[in-house]
């Protein structure tokens, strides 16, 4: 009996250190992230079925998001409802968003206290500067939709006071670093050292609302803003002003602004490293995410490694931000069957988003390698008492104990160590701009959207009327 | 299991439990008086509303336009409320300032007062059913009605100072009163309420 017990230890000890864990690795190595579960709302974005989207996301909303998450469900939703041309709904989603990033700017220590011990998504979704900024461009335009300037002007002032809060609160190290960058000895400027905190789509919607009340003031500072944007922030505009002093400059009649919105934002992707440890060797494995398809494994190695004592594994899930671009490379404007013009980058929502990320991305690293040593360890060390345990007890349970212990430390660092990999998917990538002075009118107005030298849209926007002293400004977007 | 070991399992369990309790939230309704000052998050509320229009209305009824239109007509001018036209940077429904200014007129006595446009447009509906549709004993006469002599009309303004958690805003409410006949501004109430708002950067 006693021979049948140690025999059956023995096998269940092989099974647990060496086999159990490649095991975990390969199942979970595949698994699925959080990604992989808006791979169908996406397609329907993508398709510009936006409204079928934003249905989904609601219906879907308790397998998406969690508590923690609200700030991403209403930025998601009332993105997707803007698009569908649903304004009134996407104002209450986009300004619910609002709200929140502003409740939770007053941190909770106890989500603090959880994310150092399991993970970064313990913490409320707080938002992005540009993600609360943009949220004002968008309700501003969800209310020039629905005609009401008044209130579309209420969310040109919001944008006024979140612009000159971030520029107090960054610009002293821009302007330290832009010095750096013209002393003739001076480093280039590198991404992620230079915050975001101008936007010229801000500033352009800003000055279109201001020249169509007729406020210059107003309107000449706000393209002095947006030339700020370009040149204070080189790194995230680095591409020529689609405008000239002119936008500052009244209509002779009117003047037709067209904004087009393409592509995707970028995503978080994880990123996974694995070192798992046995009697004188060691596993290293590599995970990369890819779109559409979860983890997949990379790169796996056992290697001897004399000396090495078994039962250790750390997991290491670190984000990466990865860019999903657009296919539109011109968008041209035809307004009763003749060419008005193209249309010139104003913003590049993707640079901007990534550049955000990799401000922060030394301090989640960091974090993140702090949190999984000390997991590994204390599993390690949580499996060992359990052998242990297991091994003094004898019987049938401490058999089980002695095998299924350090197995389950195991697991438990496996399922809750894992990339913090929220960030709102239905902005756009870029915002294009163009404008022309027309006489007062309806104009049938069509938007192409060309990519690799063929047509991939043309949206036909009917008919559109163009009236002296109204800001006219129109939009189209395709997600792709 | 060592003790060490079980005390500190069970220091880091309790420790969890605590900091997730912390965290549980919770809600309690209390019913308070419809006056009571409540400040939340700083935006502007119907204290705000209801203090403004009481300054401007016992502001504008002494002043010396009314004493001079009374010596000119010999009756009660007939003040009707316009536009207040929301310039801040909070999504404010100018409507139950609008009222309260109008409650507040109506209840000075000093003033007479007549419906706004809205209520106007309604009304002359419902006049000219009243011509086919009611007995003739009990039809409201068409061209009656009462001419307003002022419009009241204005806007609320604000600016917003601000650094990480905390704000300063400064609403600025104001109001003119006009002539309807000669376009003459017979009385300007300017009111301002500033309030700082500050925000903890941390809660349990």
């Amino acid at each position: 009996m006693a021979y049948r017990q140690s025999g059956f230890r023995r096998f269940g000890s092989l099974i647990v250190h060496r086999a159990l864990p490649l095991l975990v690795l390969f199942l979970v190595g595949c698994a699925s992230t959080r990604n992989t579960a808006f791979q169908e709302i996406d397609e329907k974005a993508q398709q510009g079925r936006f409204l079928e989207a934003a249905e989904l996301v609601e219906r879907q909303s308790s397998q998406l998001y969690s508590d923690r998450d609200r700030v991403l469900f209403y930025l998601d939703k009332g993105m997707l409802l803007h698009y569908a041309g649903d304004h009134q709904q996407s104002f209450q989603m986009l300004s619910e968003a609002e709200r929140l990033i502003e409740e939770y700017f007053t941190r909770s220590i106890s989500q603090e206290a959880m994310s150092l011990l399991v993970n970064d998504t313990q913490r409320n979704y707080v938002g992005e500067d540009f993600e609360d900024v943009y949220v004002n461009v968008f309700n501003a335009l969800n209310f020039l939709s629905l005609q009401e300037t008044e209130r579309a002007f209420v969310e040109v002032r919001r944008i006024n006071n979140k612009l000159n809060l971030l520029e107090d609160r960054y610009q002293q190290v821009a302007r330290g670093v832009l010095q750096a960058e013209e002393s003739p000895d001076g480093l280039p400027v590198a991404p992620g050292t230079n915050r975001f905190y101008n936007s010229a789509l801000a500033r352009y919607l800003s000055l279109v609302m201001y020249r169509a009340a007729g406020n210059w003031d107003s309107v000449r500072i706000d393209w002095n803003g947006l030339e700020a944007a370009f040149r204070d922030q080189g790194n995230l505009y680095p591409f020529p002003i689609p405008l000239t002093a002119q936008a500052m400059v009244p209509p002779e009649d009117t003047r037709l602004s067209v904004l087009a919105f393409t592509g995707r934002s970028p995503v978080k992707f994880a990123s996974t490293l694995w070192v798992i440890t046995g009697d004188d060797w060691i596993t290293i494995a590599v995970a990369d995410e890819q779109e559409g398809q979860g983890r997949v494994l990379q790169d796996f190695d056992i290697i001897p490694f004399p000396g090495v004592q078994s039962g250790y594994r750390f997991k290491f899930e670190i984000p990466r931000m990865v860019s999903r671009g657009s296919e539109v490379d011109h968008i041209r404007v035809f307004a009763n069957g003749e060419l008005l013009g193209e249309l010139g980058l104003l913003e590049d929502i993707e640079r901007i988003a990534v550049d955000t990320f990799q401000i922060r991305e030394p301090v989640i690293f960091l974090r993140t390698v702090t949190r999984a040593v000390v997991k590994g360890i204390a599993a390690q060390r949580a499996g060992q008492v359990a052998r242990e345990a297991g091994a003094q007890m004898g019987s049938g349970f401490g058999i089980l104990l002695e095998i299924f212990g350090p197995l389950a430390a195991s697991l438990a660092v496996e399922a809750t160590e894992q990339a913090d990999l929220r960030i709102s998917r239905f902005f756009p990538a870029f915002a294009h701009v163009g404008e022309w002075d027309l006489p007062s009118g309806e104009y049938e107005l069509v938007v192409e959207y060309r990519g690799s030298g063929s047509i991939l849209w043309r949206h036909e926007m009917g008919t559109v009327r163009v009236i002296a002293g109204e800001p006219n400004i129109v939009q189209s977007v395709l997600k792709r | 299991m060592s003790k060490a070991l079980r005390y500190s399992v069970f220091f880091v369990v309790a420790m969890l439990v605590f900091v997730t309790s912390c965290a549980t939230p919770s809600r309690t309704v209390q019913r308070t008086a419809a006056d009571t000052q409540i400040d939340l998050s700083g935006r502007w509320n119907d204290t705000d509303s209801r203090l403004v229009a009481e300054e401007m209305i016992s502001d504008v009824v002494v002043r010396p336009w009314l004493s001079r239109f009374n010596q000119s007509s010999g009756r009660e001018p007939v003040v009707i409320v316009g536009d207040v036209r929301n310039l801040s940077s909070e999504h404010i429904d100018t409507t139950p300032f609008i009222r309260d200014m109008e409650r507040e007129l109506i209840n000075s006595g000093m003033v007479r007062f007549v419906a706004g446009e809205a209520a106007r447009e309604q009304i002359r509906r419902e006049r000219v059913d009243q011509q086919t549709q009611a007995r003739e004993e009990t039809v409201a006469r068409l061209g009656a009605e009462t001419g307003a002599d002022f419009m009241l009309q204005g806007s609320i303004s604000s600016t917003t100072d601000a650094i990480d958690g905390l704000r300063a805003v400064a609403y600025q409410v104001n109001m003119e009163l006009i002539s309807i006949e000669t376009n003459e501004i017979v009385w300007i109430g300017t009111k301002e309420i500033k309030k700082l708002i500050e925000q903890r950067r941390s809660r349990w």
